[in-house]
């Protein structure tokens, strides 16, 4: 799952990938508002976390012109401000949450994961497809209660897929959850991730289908 | 002394009205002491001239006219005593109503004594030594007139009449007499009804004039009772407020109440959003603290995660400090013991500040360069550890926001009355457009997200420039590029 940052104070904003990423998110930093208006257009993220005293555009301006391209990612904002009418005026222009600095890791953990299923509709931390679980709080997968030993992109990988099980995701769709902007990337990277899961989830797992020319399913039995 | 007012007014109008009624009552007293001492003195001339008058009549006559005189005399109130002595005995009447002293059975002299007079009134009768009738004064040898005596021991009034009678060798003495006593009880309770009545007019007074003020005091009451309204339930911002019937006499005290209020405000305003921005600034690098200490604690610190939180924390440790450090320098711009317009040299301040910081601001790859258009000190109006402040503050500036490898120059300066330094750099400069938004406190530009900053530099400037009177501005570099801050102060007489 891919997260956004915009944050102006770089020292902030590399902590809070830092940590981010060893929660398993794929995670790009924007410093500007322009910039995180273009992109979060475009790409997939599973929550936006926006900091409101921005060099260029004021943080609640980037929000409300996010909302109203309709852009339906959840925000959460952080911000030195904390105000009653802060956080009120935050949550009423189209933010789902509200972090004020100094906020603990575990605190922003938890929000932006919380964030994250409810974007995706799917409030259960733990995924379940067949005797396959994860569970997304404690980044953990079993098969038949068995915890299966998953490397980072595979997690991610599954993780996506798990998301939507029986529904086909595109390549582009699995490629732009998984990898941040930084990752240097293989063409042939999503195979080599797939091929290692379908390995790993024999024999009694379910199956991951490869669609010719579409992309990726995980089958419901 | 009296707190309340309406008992100082009450006071203050009461007090001269109860002298007044003094004095009135004095007067009155005085009229009504004269006129019953006039009145009883006429009735006991009356009295004696009656008696005297009947005994002067023809034998047979006086023996029928002195009974009914006296018993005339005897049945009006006041009762007086009445004697008559022929020489030295007692023909009728009471002995104890004795002669004069200086009576002299044998004397003729006439009126020894002035008669009595009594004041005229309007009608103006000719008498004769105090008879109408001159042929009742033929007789007369010491005509009525009143003197102050004693009767069985008590002091008394006592009118006095000698005649010579026709035919008669030995004069006849007709005294009428009454007690000063029964004289003065009458005064006295006549006085005493002046008196009360005084008071219960004074009290009447007062008590509508307490009410009167109560009443033209009310819409200061009404006034009151908003402000302790507002004490109890304060609102956002409280004025007081006008009716109809508020007084002109209080206009001015609403005016100045609610134009007190407003500065409170502001004052509370400017302060609230002074202590919102410099907890907003304190809290990035408490943040950013935070969030790496966190990291250290999780990934330990070989981690290379660990690593960059190490550097991360102290660079936030900086920024507390020097917000910190800004923050006292700012309170101490105005402090009050100092004397902002004392004369102090320029030059040796500039020094000063440039020795103190060099040490500092080496660790930054920057040239310093000092110039001084000529020789010798220039004497300003300031003070030193303001101005040495302001300057530590600009050059800490110039040197921060510079580029790399760039210069600094330190110019000082006089003409038209003025010493002013300058502090010149050719680092990225301000743009023109965000230079008057610099002075406010805790405004940082766009390019500043890399450096220790507090935003308060420039405004502390400001206030310290202020503070002293001199005057201070941003231009763009000599070559163009870079920020030129000029501060001049007013030169020393």
């Amino acid at each position: 799952m891919r997260v956004m940052i915009v944050e102006d104070d770089p020292r902030l904003a590399h902590g809070m990938e830092a940590l981010l990423n060893a929660a398993g998110f794929s995670v790009d930093i924007l410093s500007s508002g322009e910039e995180a208006l273009h992109i979060a257009e475009s790409v997939p993220y599973a929550a936006i976390i926006l900091d409101l005293g921005l060099p260029d555009l004021d943080g609640l301006e980037v929000l409300q012109q996010l909302r109203r391209r309709s852009v339906s990612t959840p925000i959460l904002i952080s911000t030195a401000r904390d105000s009653l009418a802060d956080r009120v005026d935050g949550l009423d222009k189209g933010a789902d949450d509200y972090l004020a600095k100094p906020f603990h890791l575990r605190e922003l953990e938890s929000r932006v994961r919380a964030l994250a299923r409810r974007g995706q509709g799917t409030p259960d931390p733990v995924l379940k497809v067949g005797s396959l679980t994860l569970d997304r709080s404690s980044r953990t997968v079993c098969l038949n209660e068995i915890t299966l030993e998953l490397r980072r992109r595979e997690l991610a990988v599954l993780e996506t897929l798990m998301g939507r099980p029986g529904k086909i995701v595109t390549k582009e769709r699995l490629a732009a959850e998984v990898f941040n902007f930084n990752d240097a990337v293989a063409p042939n990277a999503l195979e080599v991730y797939v091929a290692r899961l379908r390995r790993k989830l024999i024999p009694d797992g379910p199956v991951i289908r490869t669609v010719r020319g579409l992309g990726y399913m995980i089958e419901v039995k | 002394m009296l707190r309340s007012l309406r008992a100082r007014l009450t006071g203050a109008v009461m007090l001269p009205l109860a002298a007044l009624v003094v004095i009135f009552g004095g007067i009155a007293c005085w009229v009504i002491f004269k006129t019953a001492s006039m009145s009883s003195d006429r009735m006991l001339i009356g009295s004696v001239r009656t008696l005297s008058v009947a005994l002067d009549a023809e034998p047979d006559m006086r023996s029928r006219l002195v009974p009914l005189a006296v018993q005339l005399q005897q049945r009006s109130q006041p009762i007086t005593f009445y004697s008559v002595h022929h020489g030295g005995a007692l023909v009728a009447g009471s002995a104890a109503l004795t002669p004069p002293p200086d009576y002299d059975p044998s004397g003729r002299v006439i009126d020894r004594h002035p008669p009595a007079t009594f004041p005229d009134t309007y009608r103006k009768t000719r008498l004769y030594r105090g008879y109408v009738d001159p042929k009742d004064a033929d007789t007369v040898l010491q005509a009525a007139y009143l003197w102050d005596g004693k009767l069985a021991g008590k002091s008394a009034r006592i009118a006095t009449e000698i005649r010579l009678l026709k035919g008669d060798r030995t004069p006849t003495i007709v005294q009428v007499a009454d007690y000063d006593d029964d004289r003065r009880a009458y005064i006295f309770s006549q006085c005493l009804q002046v008196i009360g009545g005084g008071i219960l007019i004074l009290m009447i007074a007062v008590l509508l004039f307490y009410e009167a003020i109560t009443w033209g005091l009310k819409p200061f009451s009404a006034l009151t009772e908003q402000v302790e309204k507002a004490r109890l339930d304060p609102p956002a911002h409280f004025r007081l407020a006008q009716s109809p019937e508020t007084p002109r006499e209080a206009m001015s005290f609403i005016v100045a109440f609610n134009a007190l209020m407003a500065r409170m405000e502001n004052a509370t305003e400017s302060l609230r959003q002074f202590t919102t921005n410099a907890s907003h600034q304190m809290r990035t690098p408490l943040a950013i603290a935070r969030m790496h200490l966190g990291l250290l604690d999780r990934f330990g610190p070989d981690s290379p995660q660990g690593r960059t939180a190490l550097q991360d924390i102290s660079h936030a440790v900086q920024s507390l400090e020097r917000l910190l450090q800004q923050l006292i320098s700012l309170a101490r711009t105005s402090e009050q013991a100092i004397d902002p317009a004392m004369s102090f040299d320029l030059v040796a301040t500039a020094t000063n500040v440039l020795d103190e910081r060099l040490g500092h601001l080496s660790t930054f790859d920057i040239d310093l360069i000092y110039e001084q258009d000529e020789e010798g000190a220039i004497a300003v109006k300031g003070h030193p550890l303001l101005a040495a402040e302001l300057i530590t503050n600009l050059l800490d500036n110039a040197v921060r926001y510079n580029r790399p490898g760039g210069s600094v120059v330190i110019r000082l300066g006089r003409g038209g009355g003025r010493g002013r330094i300058e502090i010149e750099d050719d680092g990225p400069g301000i743009p023109e457009e965000h230079r008057d938004r610099v002075w406010e406190r805790f405004y940082r530009g766009a390019a500043e997200n890399d450096q220790v900053g507090s935003g308060l530099g420039l405004s502390i400037v400001r206030s310290l420039a202020e503070r002293m009177g001199a005057s201070v501005s941003l231009n763009n570099g000599a070559n163009g590029c870079g920020l030129c801050a000029r501060v001049e102060f007013q030169e020393a007489a």
